[in-house]
Formats: C-alpha cells, sequence, structure tokens
C-alpha cells in the first residue's frame, strides 16, 4: 500500500497515547536486538578457554542470535500492528481513520 | 596443621574454579534458551495468526449492542483469544527469562526490555478489560457465551464482515 497524503491531522487523546506506545515498542526493540548481539558476544569472549571461544563462533550461539533478532523485529511489527488496528476502530476523525489504516496496512513509499 | 591448611586451601580454589566453569556453563545454556525461547514465542504467534478468522456475520445476531459496545467487546475479545493462543510459549519465555535475570546481573536490562516487549499485549488486555467491564453485566455474560469469541480472529476483518465501515 502506497502512504497516503493526509493534510492538517489533529490526533486525539488516545491516538497520542497509542503514538507513543509505539515509539516504546520500537525503542525496546532497538535496545534488545542490541543487548542481545552483545549478549552473545559477552558470553563467547568471556568464556573460559580459547577452545571454547573458538568452537562458539562456528555453533549454534550465532544462529540463535539472528533468529532471536530477527523474531524481535517480527514481534515488534505485530505489536504495532494490533494497536494500529484498535485505533482504527476506535478513533473518529477521517484523518486519523486514514493514518490508522496506513499504520495498519503496514505503507510504503 | 600446615598442611591442613594448604589442603584447605588448594580444595577452596578447586571447587571455587569448578563452580565458575558450571556456572559459566549454566548460564551459557539459559541464555541460548531464553534465545530460543523468543524465536519460539514469535513462531507461535505467527502460527494463531494464521489461525484467525473472520468472525462470522451472525455472530452477535441475538444481542443488541451499540458501536461503541462492539468496538469495546472485540477488542477485549481479540486480546483475550490472543493470549490464551500464545499462553505456552509466554510461559517458557517467562520461565528462561527470569532464570537468566536471576543469575546474571549483566543480563537483566536486556531482560526487562524483553519482558516488557513480551507482556505488552497483556497491558493492553487489561487496559482493555477496564473498557470492557463498564459494559451492562447482563450484556457481558451474553457475549461470554458466545464460542466465536474464544478463538483467535481478526480485529478489523471481522468488524467489516459484521457490517460496520471504518
Amino acid at each position: 500500500m502506497k502512504c497516503p497524503n493526509i493534510n492538517k491531522i489533529t490526533f486525539s487523546h488516545p491516538s497520542k497515547v497509542a503514538i507513543k506506545e509505539i515509539r516504546r515498542i520500537d525503542g525496546l526493540s532497538s535496545v534488545l536486538m542490541t543487548f542481545i548481539g552483545a549478549s552473545t558476544f559477552s558470553t563467547i569472549f568471556l568464556g573460559n578457554n580459547a577452545i571454547e571461544s573458538t568452537y562458539s563462533l562456528n555453533s549454534t550461539d550465532f544462529k540463535k542470535m539472528s533468529q532471536a533478532m530477527l523474531a524481535i523485529s517480527s514481534i515488534k511489527r505485530e505489536l504495532i500492528e494490533k494497536k494500529a488496528g484498535m485505533m482504527l476502530l476506535k478513533t473518529r476523525s477521517r484523518e486519523e481513520k486514514l493514518f490508522w489504516n496506513a499504520i495498519f496496512l503496514g505503507c510504503k513509499g | 596443621m600446615l598442611k591442613t591448611n594448604m589442603l584447605l586451601i588448594c580444595m577452596y580454589f578447586f571447587c571455587n574454579t569448578a563452580y565458575s566453569e558450571s556456572s559459566n556453563e549454566y548460564k551459557k545454556l539459559l541464555l541460548e534458551r531464553y534465545h530460543n525461547s523468543i524465536s519460539k514465542y514469535e513462531k507461535q504467534e505467527q502460527d494463531c495468526k494464521v489461525l484467525s478468522k473472520v468472525l462470522p456475520q451472525e455472530t452477535f445476531s441475538n444481542i443488541s449492542l451499540t458501536e461503541t459496545e462492539l468496538i469495546s467487546a472485540l477488542s477485549f475479545y481479540y486480546y483475550k483469544a490472543h493470549l490464551v493462543c500464545t499462553t505456552k510459549a509466554r510461559v517458557e519465555y517467562l520461565a528462561y527469562a527470569t532464570l537468566l535475570s536471576l543469575n546474571s546481573e549483566s543480563a537483566k536490562g536486556m531482560v526487562d526490555a524483553s519482558n516488557e516487549m513480551l507482556t505488552y499485549d497483556y497491558k493492553t488486555y487489561v487496559e482493555q478489560e477496564i473498557e470492557y467491564m463498564k459494559l451492562d453485566a447482563d450484556l457481558r455474560t451474553k457475549l461470554d457465551e458466545i464460542s466465536h469469541l474464544k478463538f483467535p480472529f481478526l480485529l478489523v476483518e471481522s468488524f467489516q464482515n459484521l457490517g460496520k465501515s471504518y
């Protein structure tokens, strides 16, 4: 879906709260991805011996780390989609509905 | 006496090193399980989404509802059904996240962030429950008997199928 042009949108209080929550979710997912990456590396480099560290670089650690990172990205998208869907039903103004519909459908460009 | 003391000191260092190694192994396994549980949760969430249906038009045929009441009921049952569907994966995640947090001070920040993210639906569910509880008790009893609302459904698509436009 192409992102719509929305003129003069005034957000109601519930929309403002929902936007704040989406920002929070987005921030949490960014922090989490950094943490997940850092935790895997610290496990590898703080290991007790060099052999284990060398082994760990080729082990499932990286796979599990990248899978968790992809999962976080998907969980974030789902949380935003659910929130946008609910806001689409709950808001009243046409402009707000256009806005939440675009978020719900994941407009691009 | 000196020999005994030396032996005790050696034992202390040996045991401490052995414990530290097993503790590192334990933490490493917990971290792996924690990562895995996030991936499993995501997979279960996707499976639940695939299972989600559009509510049939006759879902509320025997009940009189205003549009506001309908939105309130749909939002509440939408989150409730979603939470029920994802419970198993969420429980596993919470178990490993708690263990990791208890055993690794450095993992606390990460676990706090993932806890907030993976329990966000509960937050929204409780908020929706507060709205739902404002509905008349008789109406809530009738709504609670609707079997379609007990399984995951698509919120926006169901609203449209019920003859409503947004």
